[in-house]
């Protein structure tokens, strides 16, 4: 198609047609539209066509006459000729149905009134007889191509309707932004190739609040060599018809070619800039926007398109369904928003109290000693010094766990990864907890059946991970009950399973993944504890998570045979860096005396 | 301060410990701790005038905080070690595992990590001194014996309770050279250099392995050894006391 090409029409559809047809309402309009334009016919062949019906018509009708009155003297059959005016009328328009008036009336008068085969009439009353089919034929023709013109306007106004209520549809149902604004340029196109539209793109605000380009579209058949729909004028004219709120325009090549930019507004906000290039004729379908003004002479707008109104309701669907999508963005943004102070406001309470709780022990307990005036006798005093000593090893402990959830939100949660042996973790911290005295009458039992078992890990973090854990074992299952410790390497690609497990009171199935949310606690109170809530902020399991997962690997907790949890880490062991071989005992090298 | 402030002592042959460390509260602390076991305590808040002050003071033991406002511990102990072999315990935080291995190696003897409680300070001055006492007399011990694990240096000969233990060449270096550093904190390198060679100063594994079998071999339970430490990040500690 070239530039030059006249504009294409629409195929006339209505709504019964459309409804017939599958697929949505936006497809069943563009199948219709596309199955086979019908040209705007040739002037001279249609004036053609016109001229043999006339004359073809009358002669018929004439010839008919002719017969009727041989054998009978029906004067009103002269009003046969006015069947051929309103059938002229019905599909040529006005003017043939005026010709073929004037050619009946001269035929009636040539072969029908006396003086035969002259056009001069004798009697004064046949003057009134021609002069009423004359008239009469005048006047039907005018109704029924008045009629017809009627029917015309309104198949034309139920199409518009059908396709704004398909493009209605089709916006409604999309919800992707992103899918949005290449449906919403496409559309653009498809629904106004017709007129001469060969691309459009759509500019909407960045952060900067300058525009970009978000969506572009072609229409089918080519695209136009030359034509960069996010070139650096194209964004500028944006700029203008968005600042100013006016349609604007670029010229490509003079007289075939330009790209019109319209401003797409909701209410008195500016969403974004339609821009929709093709042959200056485009301009007609601007007419009926709010803030049209007359464009340069390059651009001819002086015949309204019956389109343009379509076009405006276009434009202000798309701005609503623009500003429909960044509301709902905005939504999101600040439920997630609220959701994080939420955490924060949780967070904050929590450890104010954990915080100050053991704070609080050490401050009554030491400002005690401190009394001048009181003796301590010395089981009193043991006493007092004890509880500073184990609320300060709880600090400590929660002050850890605080730093390793701050470093895990600041994105630093690991140091450098090494190959380090697991067991010599476990030991670690079971060394650090038999200091601090709380693996006193607890029976833990350690099975890893390789020594070295190697993984590349933090080992600071996974001495966290498993500090968490076996406190968390200890916490949660009676005294004396046995902890155990496992680890191997298992799983295809192989991976290093750590597990601990304990036999306390067990975690129900429908909270097995909550519990590694942050701030979650259980909150049963423990049966040997005599209903006092576990102490704890929640944390911990949160904190092992994340370690884990930084490390790429799993956790999660699984029931036992019998009574309490097992909860399982596995860290992988395939990492690009240099596999420790096993050197054989046999050939140690040259050893130093 | 000027030096040459002798502070009041009760035992004038109590051995003298130097704390340079520019915190009050640790300084504090750290001073009544340790006199009340019968040390004599002198602090220096900076580098510069820990220095000084070993070079005046002669102190017996250093404790040596890795951040000082002045310069780095690491240089104070670099420095230090060229001219005087006095015992120097560093005290850093928990995550400073390079730091602590590059002091180690640049001539500190153990270290601290804070939080640390008073009985684990006082231990580590005095393993230090007994092995600087120990290296002044030069006697060579013959024996070694932690727990039920007896060494016999002189028949090469290594007992659990009484019953042998067979060792290989490797795994009796590596336990001679802990040994002779017990309760020392002995960093992978310093190690793998002296029982298998400069050039094997980073291959941890083998060293790994190597404690493995020694803890399968000497320890009542491997998975949690009693003798034969792990030192997080840092290398290993043989734990005598």
């Amino acid at each position: 198609m070239h530039p030059l090409d006249p504009p294409i029409s629409p195929r006339s559809f209505t709504f019964d047609q459309v409804r017939r047809l599958p697929g949505s309402w936006y497809e069943r309009v563009v199948q219709r539209i596309a199955r086979g334009p019908s040209v705007m016919p040739d002037p001279l062949r249609h004036a053609t066509r016109a001229g043999i019906a006339v004359v073809s018509g009358v002669s018929v009708v004439t010839v008919i006459i002719g017969v009727v009155t041989s054998f009978s003297h029906a004067s009103s059959v002269s009003l046969l000729y006015l069947l051929v005016v309103i059938a002229l009328a019905a599909i040529y328009g006005r003017g043939p149905s005026i010709v073929a008036s004037i050619l009946a009336f001269l035929a009636y008068d040539f072969f029908f009134i006396p003086p035969f085969h002259t056009f001069t009439v004798a009697d004064p009353n046949e003057w009134i007889s021609l002069s009423a089919l004359f008239l009469t034929g005048v006047v039907v023709g005018q109704l029924t191509s008045e009629l017809r013109r009627r029917e015309r306007v309104a198949i034309e106004s139920e199409q518009r309707t059908v396709l704004l209520y398909a493009l209605a549809q089709d916006i409604a149902t999309s919800t992707e932004r992103d899918d949005l604004l290449s449906l919403l340029t496409e559309r653009a196109v498809n629904v106004f190739a017709p007129f001469g539209v060969m691309a459009c793109a759509l500019l909407l605000p960045g952060e900067d609040a300058h525009l970009r380009t978000r969506a572009i579209a072609h229409a089918r058949e080519h695209r136009v060599a030359g034509l960069q729909l996010d070139a650096t004028e194209h964004l500028t004219q944006a700029e203008i018809a968005w600042r100013d709120r006016t349609v604007t325009a670029l010229v490509h090549q003079p007289g075939l070619l330009m790209t019109f930019f319209v401003p797409l507004s909701s209410g008195s906000h500016v969403v974004g800039v339609l821009s929709l290039s093709g042959s200056p004729g485009l301009a007609s379908l601007f007419v009926s926007l709010k803030w049209y003004q007359s464009l340069e002479d390059d651009a001819q707008a002086s015949m309204p398109s019956p389109y343009a109104e379509l076009f405006a309701a276009f434009c202000d669907q798309m701005a609503l369904a623009l500003e429909r999508a960044e509301l709902q963005n905005e939504a999101i943004q600040s439920a997630a928003l609220r959701e994080s102070d939420r955490l924060k406001n949780a967070l904050l309470g929590s450890v104010t109290h954990d915080l100050r709780t053991p704070i609080a022990a050490i401050q009554a307990s030491a400002s005690s000693l401190e009394q001048p005036d009181i003796e301590w006798d010395s089981a009193d005093r043991h006493e007092l010094l004890t509880t500073i000593t184990t609320s300060s090893d709880r600090l400590a402990r929660l002050v850890d766990n605080l730093l390793a959830l701050s470093r895990l939100e600041a994105g630093v949660a690991l140091s450098e990864r090494t190959w380090y042996p697991i067991n010599d973790v476990v030991a670690t911290v079971l060394d650090q907890l038999e200091r601090v005295g709380i693996l006193s009458g607890r029976a833990i039992t350690v099975e890893i059946a390789e020594d070295p078992l190697e993984a590349p890990m933090d080992h600071a973090g996974i001495e966290r991970v498993v500090m968490n854990l076996v406190e968390n074992a200890l916490k949660y299952s009676p005294p004396g009950s046995p902890i155990t410790i496992s680890a191997k390497r298992s799983g295809s690609p192989e991976t290093l399973e750590v597990r601990v497990r304990d036999q306390g009171v067990g975690i129900p199935p429908q909270e097995r993944e909550a519990i590694f949310d942050r701030f979650y606690r259980i909150k049963q109170p423990l049966p040997w504890q005599k209903g006092q809530l576990p102490l704890g902020t929640g944390l911990g399991l949160a904190i092992c998570a994340g370690i884990v997962r930084e490390h790429g690997g799993q956790i999660w907790v699984e029931s036992n045979d019998g009574p309490g949890s097992t909860f399982v880490f596995i860290l992988p062991l395939v990492i690009p860096s240099t596999q420790p071989e096993t050197p054989t005992t046999t050939s140690s090298p040259e050893v130093h005396a | 301060m000027t030096a040459e402030q002798e502070p009041l002592i009760a035992h004038k042959d109590a051995a003298r410990v130097l704390v340079i460390d520019d915190e009050p509260e640790i300084r504090q602390a750290v001073r009544l701790g340790l006199e009340s076991k019968g040390f004599q305590v002198e602090w220096s808040p900076t580098g510069i005038e820990g220095m000084d002050r070993i070079a005046r003071w002669h102190p017996d033991v250093v404790l040596l905080d890795l951040s000082l406002p002045d310069m780095d511990g690491i240089e104070v102990c670099r420095q230090v070690r060229t001219w005087s072999p006095v015992p120097i315990i560093i005290l850093s935080v928990r995550e400073q595992d390079h730091d602590k291995v590059t002091a180690l190696e640049s001539g500190a003897d153990d270290y601290l990590t804070k939080p640390f409680s008073l009985a684990e300070l006082s231990a580590r001055v005095r393993v230090a001194l007994r092995h600087a006492a120990r290296h002044e007399s030069d006697a060579n011990s013959t024996q070694i014996q932690a727990g039920e694990i007896l060494i016999e240096l002189d028949r090469r000969r290594v007992s659990v309770s009484g019953q042998e233990v067979h060792l290989t060449p490797t795994e009796y270096e590596v336990l001679k050279y802990l040994a002779s550093h017990i309760d020392r904190a002995i960093t992978h390198q310093t190690l793998l250099r002296a029982v298998w060679g400069p050039q094997y100063a980073d291959e941890v594994h083998y060293l790994r392995v190597c404690i493995g079998q020694l803890r399968r071999k000497l320890e009542a339970d491997p998975a949690r050894p009693r003798f034969i430490i792990t030192e997080p990040g840092i290398g290993y500690r043989f734990r005598g006391e």
